[in-house]
């Protein structure tokens, strides 16, 4: 046996892994070469320092799962910012009247992407979005003297949908932070712990905003949902002159332009406030904007169930004092 | 804190930034380990950590649960590994941190820990010492072959799963760096007692 045929057999041999005759082969080969014999040994020793040296654990740097991270909500943001480019000019009118400087938060919005929560109440056997095949032309134009959020949306050439939150401060506030953040169910409007466990930023951090700017908000759909799901942000501004602090909410289609359900019922039992707001979202197709200032176990003990949003709405608003307007064809706001 | 880690996968899938907050968490020292034992070097440990750790978000749609979470982090690690190898010696470039090449054998620059130590403690740091740089000069394939079984103690078959090689090929190809490691370390023989 020449030795390179033998050293080919050292692990299998160390490991009791050889056929006996091999064995056996190898063993008379060791014992008629000393050299051989040799050269297995040094083998063999090597293996033992491996298991004798302690092998120390280090930990790893501070910063690696910050570089992470950050590296990770970039590359999602540069895609996303890819995806957006274009749209905005398609928007830009919604707020002309005003005279408004944009400042787009492109990028900022990268932590929301796949953060969204669906929360379709009834399947209408339509699952899946639709796609529009381009650009959707603005769904809301909100007044600036009452609202603070608008709504767009743009179908990607990739086949997702995004949603633009657009924000613009209170007509009496010159500068506030704001923050931003997606909601997987209701609760989380009044319930501070449960939004704080569950919603996803959409900002990654508060926005200093002005009020001769608009803030855009680009929130991405990464998976097919069903045509009845909505989207909640809740936008909170913190003026930084001492004026009270603000909230709104809105909740949005999903995939706005598939078609609501075609004979819309009432809930079965008594509801949330805002989760029955969610609900006529859902079933009716429409943008609901709400501000924030229900009691938190206000419930709707009945509401119209009829083919209008509208009379939908007021049935709910009623309960808790608030008054509706239609600011668009498909987009409602109640208001104290 | 999320206890279960098929969830935390599935809403990693998602893109749930949180959820792959805590798998980094999670995973980050198993990564960093590895990669300093194949790279025997803290900041390539690092960048590699960082790249693979990035790829794992990345590829995350893709794991099907065939194998296990940690023999996948395993192969990412590897792949990341032996890519940034392979581009190094595309474009190779020189660095204070690198092995400092010799005629025979590599050595790489260390800062001596000042505070007295036993002889025996010495000892086995030298050895282990001299064996991770001889492991460090093993060509890549082998060394990741060394590493994964003799430090990360992994089994053929996960060594397997995690280069995606048959079994036989690994035995034989861990065979052969056992047998490189040998020739390397044959003039300090007598380091290695019995």
């Amino acid at each position: 046996m020449k030795l390179e045929q033998a050293q080919e057999l050292y692990s299998d041999y160390m490991e009791g892994a050889l056929s006996p005759a091999m064995r056996l082969a190898l063993e008379q080969h060791f014992e008629r070469d000393a050299e051989a014999r040799e050269d297995y040994e040094a083998f063999c020793q090597l293996i033992r320092a491996f298991a004798k040296i302690e092998v120390a654990e280090v930990e790893a740097p501070s910063g690696l799962r910050a570089s992470v991270l950050e590296r990770v909500s970039l590359e999602a943001s540069v895609t996303h910012q890819k995806q957006s480019i274009g749209f905005a000019d398609t928007v830009r009118g919604w707020f002309a009247g005003s005279a408004l400087r944009r400042a787009s938060s492109l990028g900022l919005a990268a932590a929301a992407i796949g953060a969204v929560a669906f929360a379709g109440f009834h399947g209408h056997g339509n699952s899946g979005p639709a796609s529009t095949g381009g650009m959707v032309p603005a769904i809301t134009a909100p007044s600036v003297t009452s609202t603070v959020l608008g709504v767009g949306m743009k179908s990607g050439d990739d086949g997702n949908q995004y949603h633009l939150f657009k924000v613009h401060l209170p007509q009496s506030i010159s500068e506030a932070m704001v923050t931003a953040q997606v909601l997987s169910d209701p609760s989380q409007i009044t319930d501070q712990d449960a939004r704080n466990q569950q919603a996803r930023p959409a900002l990654k951090q508060p926005f200093d905003l002005t009020n001769d700017e608009e803030l855009d908000i680009p929130v991405a759909l990464l998976q097919a949902v069903p045509a009845d799901s909505t989207i909640t942000l809740l936008v909170q501004w913190q003026p930084t002159d001492n004026q009270p602090a603000g909230e709104q909410v809105v909740f949005t289609p999903a995939t706005p332009d598939a078609a609501g359900a075609a004979s819309p019922v009432g809930p079965d039992s008594s509801q949330g406030f805002y989760d029955a707001l969610q609900y006529i979202s859902s079933v009716y197709h429409v943008t609901v904007i709400s501000d924030t200032s229900a009691a938190q176990d206000l419930t709707v003990n009945s509401w119209s169930a009829t083919i209008n949003p509208l009379d939908a709405l007021n049935s709910v608003a009623t309960s808790g004092g608030y008054h509706v307007r239609q600011i668009d064809g498909q987009t409602y706001q109640l208001y104290k | 804190m999320l206890s279960d880690e098929a969830e935390i996968i599935r809403r990693c899938k998602q893109g749930d930034l949180s959820a792959f907050n805590e798998l980094v968490k999670r995973y980050e020292k198993l990564v960093y380990n590895f990669a300093y034992r194949l790279t025997n070097n803290y900041d390539d440990a690092n960048d590699i950590a960082q790249e693979a750790l990035i790829r794992v978000f990345s590829a995350i749609k893709s794991f099907r649960g065939d194998a296990s979470f940690t023999t996948w982090i395993y192969r990412i690690t590897t792949n990341v590994f032996l890519d940034e190898r392979k581009r190094a010696r595309a474009h190779p470039h020189t660095s204070l941190d690198e092995h400092v090449e010799l005629e025979e054998s590599s050595i790489v620059r260390q800062i001596e820990d000042p505070a007295p130590q036993p002889l025996a403690q010495i000892e086995e740091k030298e050895v282990g010492n001299i064996l991770n740089n001889a492991v460090s000069s093993l060509p890549e394939y082998q060394r990741t072959m060394v590493v994964l079984y003799h430090t990360e103690q992994k089994s053929y078959e996960e060594i397997a799963e995690i280069m995606n090689l048959p079994i036989g090929t690994v035995k034989s190809r861990l065979n052969r760096a056992r047998l490189a490691l040998k020739e390397i370390l044959s003039p300090q023989r007598e380091l290695f007692g019995n």
